[in-house]
């Protein structure tokens, strides 16, 4: 029963061996090491951006989803008088809880704050380029296609925006990137756990006679496999931190060239926060997979 | 269980052994021995008889097909696999090929199989320098491998070996590589650390080792034991050595 005391404080105590250890590994396969690390990097760039994408796109369907409103566009010119009636009328629609005129007058100025910056507004020559609108709410979301429809018939209604399609359709696409992308990822994760798997057992190869050596002199299976289960580790979090780096200059980037290509699309803007949320996700990935890779190369190369 | 194995009087004792490799090849059958506390045993014969396959049952280097390996009290083939690194702690193992890390010296090779156990740094100078003394390494102990002689290096593998004060030390061949006159210094190492208490098996097919220090000698034979004689030699008309 000493003897196994003895083992249970040599691995605190030996710590320092056992890092020593995993460094010299690491040093030893330096090129293997950065070949391990990138693709765990690229692996895990691609699942962060995968989930910025998804959470960009939840925020946009839930923003529409959330408005239980539409757009009803008039046509150009369209007569004060009849555009009265024609939002008595809609008013009237059962199911319409409220009908709000937006005149082109107010809806112009709006329009150019929101834009400032972005697009060269006096390009029009300083006339209005919208008409009339209502901005119709519905009592139920689910009456909504069908009233977008009896509206959209109406004489002097040129377009109606139905928001409940476009986050129907918002959503089958937040499905499809999900789907995509988890199976993008789950190759390349694949593809990561085989480099890391090959690293480590080029580790293994090379340090044949040291585990030979540890072995005969009653190292336990613990203290021999320890080095290489942190030479995994070690990759998974330089991979995954050099993800989070990747992230963080990419989504800046491409916020900034969204908003000068594409401004209507508001994507979340980036902040340390929205990286900070990607981290936990990211390292425990890394971690994980550089483990269960050198786990599974350890295992078969140390039988017994 | 060291303290109590201390009890037993037949430190190492093979009944009706029997191993048999998966090629095939028959290297044991039928062995039945018994090494006494302190005893100084040359396992001889020529190459492939089974010399270092009965080393290996001692540090459960393989598993016999049939028969029971008993070390200092202990069933070795009914071991669980997470006790046999505390039997390897209490034996020395010496090779041919001396199995030294070449990036290491001296004293960082006898040292590592001492961190790899877990003991404690003072603990380890302490007997890292009483080892390397006692093989008369006391000056070379900063050498890199590749500064010593080939009896150096055999000198510092015996040193890695009993550095953990074990009961028994077991050596494969270990005047293999060597000269005569360096066999002749490694062969009385070994009588030495015979000497302090240690039982010492020697499997070897050098005669001027064998029959300089006049031991109990086992002859092997196709995997079956020819003779077992105490105080015996190695006569040069016995085997035709490879």
């Amino acid at each position: 029963m000493r003897s196994e005391g003895a083992i249970a404080r040599m691995n605190f105590r030996h710590l320092e061996f056992l890092l020593h250890e995993t460094l010299t590994g690491i040093r030893r396969n330096a090129l293997m090491s950065l070949a391990a690390i990138s693709t765990i990097a690229v692996s895990l760039f691609l699942l962060g951006s995968l989930r910025l994408a998804i959470v960009n796109l939840e925020e946009m369907a839930g923003a529409l989803c959330g408005r239980f409103e539409m757009r009803v566009f008039l046509k150009m010119h369209l007569a004060a008088d009849k555009r009265d009636d024609l939002g008595k009328q809609i008013a009237a629609m059962p199911g319409v809880k409220e009908c709000q005129l937006v005149r082109k007058e107010e809806a112009w100025p709006e329009l150019c704050h929101r834009l400032q910056g972005t697009v060269e507004i006096s390009d029009l020559g300083g006339v209005n380029p919208l008409p009339d609108a209502f901005t119709v709410h519905v009592e139920d979301l689910e009456q909504m296609g069908a009233l977008a429809d009896r509206i959209r018939v109406l004489p002097g209604v040129d377009e109606v925006t139905d928001t409940r399609v476009a986050a129907q359709r918002m959503a089958a696409i937040v499905r499809a990137i999900r789907l995509g992308g988890t199976i993008a990822v789950a190759i390349l994760a694949v593809v990561a756990m085989v480099i890391v798997n090959n690293t480590i057992r080029l580790t293994v190869h090379a340090r044949r006679r040291e585990i030979n050596i540890m072995q005969l002199v009653g190292a336990t299976n613990a203290c021999v496999r320890t080095p290489f289960l942190l030479e995994g580790a070690f990759h998974g979090m330089a991979g995954a931190l050099g993800a989070l780096l990747l992230l963080a200059v990419g989504y800046s980037y491409l916020h900034e060239e969204v908003r000068n290509v594409v401004p209507f699309l508001e994507l979340i803007p980036p902040s340390a926060e929205l990286l900070w949320a990607q981290g936990p996700a990211l390292l425990g990935a890394g971690v994980g997979l550089g483990l269960l890779a050198s786990l599974l190369a350890v295992r078969r190369y140390l039988h017994g | 269980m060291a303290e109590c194995a201390w009890g037993w009087t037949a430190m190492i004792d093979f009944q009706n052994v029997s191993v048999a490799y998966s090629n095939g090849v028959q290297a044991l059958s039928d062995i039945d021995l018994h090494f006494e506390k302190g005893e100084f045993v040359f396992l001889v014969g020529p190459t492939g008889t089974g010399k270092s396959t009965l080393l290996k049952l001692i540090y459960r280097g393989v598993l016999p097909n049939k028969g029971r390996v008993t070390v200092m009290g202990e069933d070795v083939t009914t071991l669980p696999p997470s006790r046999v690194p505390h039997l390897r702690r209490r034996l020395g193992v010496v090779f041919q090929d001396f199995q030294l890390l070449p990036q290491k010296t001296v004293y960082e090779n006898v040292a590592y199989a001492l961190h790899a156990i877990g003991v404690p740094y003072r603990e380890i100078r302490r007997r890292v320098c009483t080892a390397v003394d006692l093989v008369g390494l006391g000056r070379r102990a900063d050498a890199y491998p590749s500064q010593l002689s080939g009896g150096e290096q055999q000198r510092c593998c015996i040193a890695r070996a009993i550095v953990n004060n074990p009961p028994i030390l077991l050596a494969d061949e270990p005047t293999g590589n060597l000269d005569p006159e360096m066999s002749q210094g490694i062969a009385q190492l070994l009588n030495d650390i015979h000497i302090r208490g240690t039982t010492v098996v020697v499997a070897s097919h050098d005669r001027a080792v064998v029959n300089a220090l006049r031991k109990r000698v086992i002859t092997l034979e196709r995997g079956r034991v020819v003779r077992d004689e105490v105080g015996g030699g190695y006569s040069p008309d016995e085997f035709q050595t490879p």
